[in-house]
């Protein structure tokens, strides 16, 4: 019985105490450039709000992979897996270039080989692998944000289930 | 009553040490801007390694570190339609990865082995002799989002943090854009080495394995995949391995992986603590000793 309430009291402190997560009354965070806050738990809700990256915001209720969140600027729903429980520090902009929710993948991502790389690549001799590298980035980066969004709804994974 | 305090003081220390070891994965990450290489002495280099590197550094140091991986594993398999199926499966869980900006790539490898590596700045890796054994897009989704989890949290830059070699690889990266000199370059070069010896030949830390399987079970399960793909993947590879030749060697051994990943599904059934679930899933399989 002992060790029983024992257990129980470090699952509760644990859980409690590193806070954080996907649990009513928590604050977690955007992760994407910009998130819709809808007006339901489903991707074709209207949208309340749009919030910027790393905006917290507070859990009022789970439902399903959905939560029930209070913002500054009103309550609304957010997948879970646009939301972080830490607050992200990435720079929301890659090698310079502007991630915006309009932007492409491919139109972000194309970019040649640095010349450090392309330096090494000469030092090394590693100029076959660096064309399969090449040849990769082309390919990955035809993939842009519009196709793995319809590859989504197409197969109902993410915010589409 | 005085045993039950004392333990719940030790209790409340340890979960304060778990809370900032559970946030020091993105401390990395911050002020993770462009750095200015010619500003960067020897002392500064050292000081910058205590910040953490930055996005242009991990991406010319990931550009490298992935030409060193298809040249060492038979070069990539130029299929379009493998490439395409891999990259959307990849693509859809980096969507709500922790580093939904990063651009990821997918490709796989011309080798018959069961093997997989990721590189900074987004790269994973499959073998073909991985992508073949996978028996449907479950079971990859739990490979890959495995490889995004290293990527996400860090684990290659944090071993080259550590490492020698850092100041070396880290100033010169930082400056991608102007040509290196002689000297910069073998010591860029060493840098790579390191990296790569640490992922072919000894491997990542196996707790730092395990964060990858919690992070690749959460991120596959939020996505719609099954979250036991990995799990799945793990135990055909348990069916094939032998005394003598172990799969995964650079790997904890699969027994107990399987078990982690089995304790994380058992967690979340009960739907305790989701964000959590690895220790929630270890609470369950009553794996403390408690007094």
């Amino acid at each position: 019985m002992k060790r029983k309430f024992t257990a129980l009291l470090f699952a509760g402190l644990l859980c409690a105490t590193l806070g954080g997560g996907f649990e009513a009354g928590n604050t977690v965070f955007t992760k994407r450039y910009e998130t819709d806050l809808l007006a339901g738990p489903q991707p074709l809700a209207g949208t309340v709000a749009t919030l910027p990256i790393a905006t917290g915001v507070k859990i009022i209720s789970l439902q399903g992979k959905w939560a029930n969140v209070s913002a500054t600027n009103g309550t609304g729903w957010i997948y879970l897996g646009n939301l972080s429980g830490e607050k992200p520090a990435e720079d929301h902009s890659i090698n310079g270039l502007q991630t915006s929710a309009s932007a492409t993948t491919a139109s972000v991502a194309a970019r040649p080989l640095d010349n450090v790389t392309a330096q090494y690549v000469r030092q090394e001799g590693l100029g076959q692998a660096a064309d399969d590298l090449k040849w990769l980035q082309g390919q990955s980066d035809a993939i842009g944000k519009a196709t793995v969004v319809s590859y989504l709804k197409d197969g109902r994974k993410g915010e589409y289930q | 009553m005085k045993k039950a305090a004392f333990i719940i003081l030790w209790l409340t220390a340890f979960v304060a040490f778990a809370q900032i070891s559970f946030l020091r994965p993105n401390q990395a990450s911050q002020g993770g801007g462009i750095q200015p290489l010619k500003m960067l002495g020897d002392l500064g280099k050292t000081l910058k390694g205590a910040s953490g590197i930055g996005v242009q550094e991990e991406l010319t140091i990931g550009n490298s570190v992935a030409i060193q991986i298809i040249s060492r594993y038979g070069g990539l398999v130029r299929d379009e339609e493998i490439t395409r199926r891999v990259n959307l499966i990849g693509k859809s869980l980096a969507y709500y990865s922790d580093r939904p900006a990063l651009d990821f790539r997918f490709g796989v490898l011309n080798s018959p082995g069961v093997n997989a590596f990721s590189a900074p700045g987004g790269y994973v890796f499959i073998t073909r002799g991985l992508y073949d054994m996978a028996k449907n897009d479950d079971q990859l989704a739990g490979v890959l989002a495995h490889e995004i989890t290293h990527v996400t949290r860090k684990h290659a830059l944090k071993i080259i943090e550590r490492g020698e070699f850092f100041s070396g690889i880290a100033g010169l990266a930082s400056d991608a854009g102007s040509a290196a000199g002689k000297s910069d370059l073998t010591r860029y070069s060493q840098g790579v080495d390191q990296i790569t010896k640490t992922l072919f030949e000894k491997g990542f830390d196996p707790q730092t394995e395990y964060d990858a399987d919690q992070g690749a079970f959460n991120l596959a399960g939020t996505v719609g995949y099954a979250p036991d793909g990995l799990e799945q993947c793990l135990r055909t590879l348990q069916s094939r391995e032998t005394p003598n030749a172990a799969i995964f060697p650079t790997h904890p051994p699969l027994k107990k992986r399987i078990s982690k990943l089995g304790s994380y599904q058992a967690a979340a059934s009960q739907d305790c603590c989701p964000r959590f679930v690895g220790l929630c899933g270890i609470l369950a399989g009553r794996q403390f000793i408690l007094a």
